[in-house]
């Protein structure tokens, strides 16, 4: 016990639990805060462009291509898709509210009804079931084609992700700020060892993005896929990286950890889909 | 017994050791149980979300050398297996009393 005498420890340790018990607006405010500082020369709204906010080199070539983005005929497709009646007639129009427009910003939300973490794909395949069609494969192909166009219709929103005030919600939160702060995989990295306390600097020729901005611009085109892939399947690569093995995409553990992400990017742009190497 | 005596005595019981572990080596059913404790650890590693894309590809080679009746090798696999995932279980362990030193300060 003696080591508790120790006042630095002391402080320590409270400063840790200040910050483990810390509120998720508390959490929030630290989060924007601690990036802002260190890139005190980057506007807030910037870290929804990733890695191209950080790196000018990659941004001037990025720029480049954005005339003719990748992704641009997987983005009308999407638009098609999420037109198109089911076989019942209904349209996905019909599960969302406002139609299905301008609401990625609120994405994922939390279901008090069910106590989980609702996220735009989940919610797309719940609306097919209901509608009586096949759940479509959470990864990549259409589900991102139909979440792209979503989010397109977002454009320029603020990410408005809420976190209703029971238990089941703020637990869902908390377990997805663990996961996201805990060391992972045979080369025991957190995600936030890369994309907090590394963020800005490079991992082999890639310069690490901030977590802040990471959620606003998803489905993704990687140049690496070669097509629109959803935010789990970007949390499985990373996890690859570092040797631990991905989880399934729409597991509970997954969708905490968009949970906690997308709360802390709260009042930043929506831009996607975008384009990524 | 004189020193001699000993030494020599010595060197037939590690003889007889030696060539009985070599004789009969690792059994089929060795090999087998310590499979099933590596996949029981992969397990047990995933339930916590801490599975190490280590382990499985181990496991995986040390099947494909029992069915060969490569038991040596399949033994070595499948410890390895263990190992891998009885790290990630204490990494799991570990990370559950320090994740929080790496929140932002
Ligand atoms: C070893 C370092 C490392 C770790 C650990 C890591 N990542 Fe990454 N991550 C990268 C690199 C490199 C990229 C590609 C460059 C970039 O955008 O940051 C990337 C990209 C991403 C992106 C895409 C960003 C964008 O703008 O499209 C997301 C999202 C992401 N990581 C989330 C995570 C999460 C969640 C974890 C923890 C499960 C994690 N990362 C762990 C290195 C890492």
């Amino acid at each position: 016990m003696k080591i508790f005498l120790n006042p630095f420890v002391f402080i320590a340790l409270i400063a840790v639990t200040v910050n483990v018990m810390a509120t998720p607006e508390e959490d929030k405010k630290t989060f924007q805060q601690f990036y802002s500082e260190r890139f005190s020369n980057i506007d807030l709204d910037e870290f929804s462009n990733g890695v191209y906010a950080l790196d000018k080199d990659a941004r001037s070539q990025w720029e480049a291509m954005s005339d003719f983005p990748p992704y641009e005929d997987a983005l009308e497709e999407g638009e098609e898709l999420f037109n198109t009646p089911f076989e019942n007639g209904n349209h996905y129009a019909s599960c969302f509210q406002n139609d299905g427009q301008n609401i990625r910003q609120n994405y994922p939300l939390f279901d008090t009804q069910r106590n989980t973490v609702v996220t735009l794909e989940l919610a797309i395949n719940e609306c097919r079931i209901h509608n009586n069609e096949q759940p479509l494969p959470y990864k990549k192909g259409d589900i991102a084609k139909i979440s792209a166009y979503m989010a397109s219709t977002s454009e320029g929103s603020a990410t408005n992700v809420s976190i209703p005030d029971t238990k089941e919600a703020l637990s869902a939160y908390q377990a997805g700020k663990q996961f996201f702060y805990t060391k992972h995989g045979q080369l025991n990295f957190s995600c936030a060892n890369c994309h907090v306390q590394y963020a800005g600097r490079k991992a082999r020729s890639e310069t690490l993005s901030t977590a802040l901005g990471q959620t606003t611009h998803f489905p993704v085109y990687r140049l690496k896929w070669e097509a629109l892939g959803t935010l789990h399947r970007r949390f499985d690569s990373c996890l690859i990286n570092i040797r631990a093995t991905p989880l399934e995409a729409q597991s509970e553990t997954y969708k905490n950890l968009e949970y906690f992400l997308s709360y802390m990017s709260n009042g930043l742009p929506i831009n996607g889909p975008a384009s990524r190497k | 017994m004189k020193k001699s005596q000993l030494i020599r005595t010595l060197g037939l019981v590690v003889f007889i050791i030696s060539s009985s572990v070599l004789a009969h080596g690792i059994t089929q059913s060795q090999v087998e149980q310590a499979i099933a404790t590596a996949e029981k650890l992969l397990i047990q590693s995933a339930q916590v979300d801490h599975q190490w894309s280590t382990a499985e590809p181990l496991i995986k080679q040390a099947k494909k050398a029992l069915q060969l009746k490569q038991y040596e090798n399949a033994y070595s696999f499948a410890q390895k297996a263990s190992q891998q995932s009885t790290l990630a279980l204490k990494q799991a362990d570990t990370e559950q009393a320090n994740w929080a030193l790496n929140l932002p300060k």
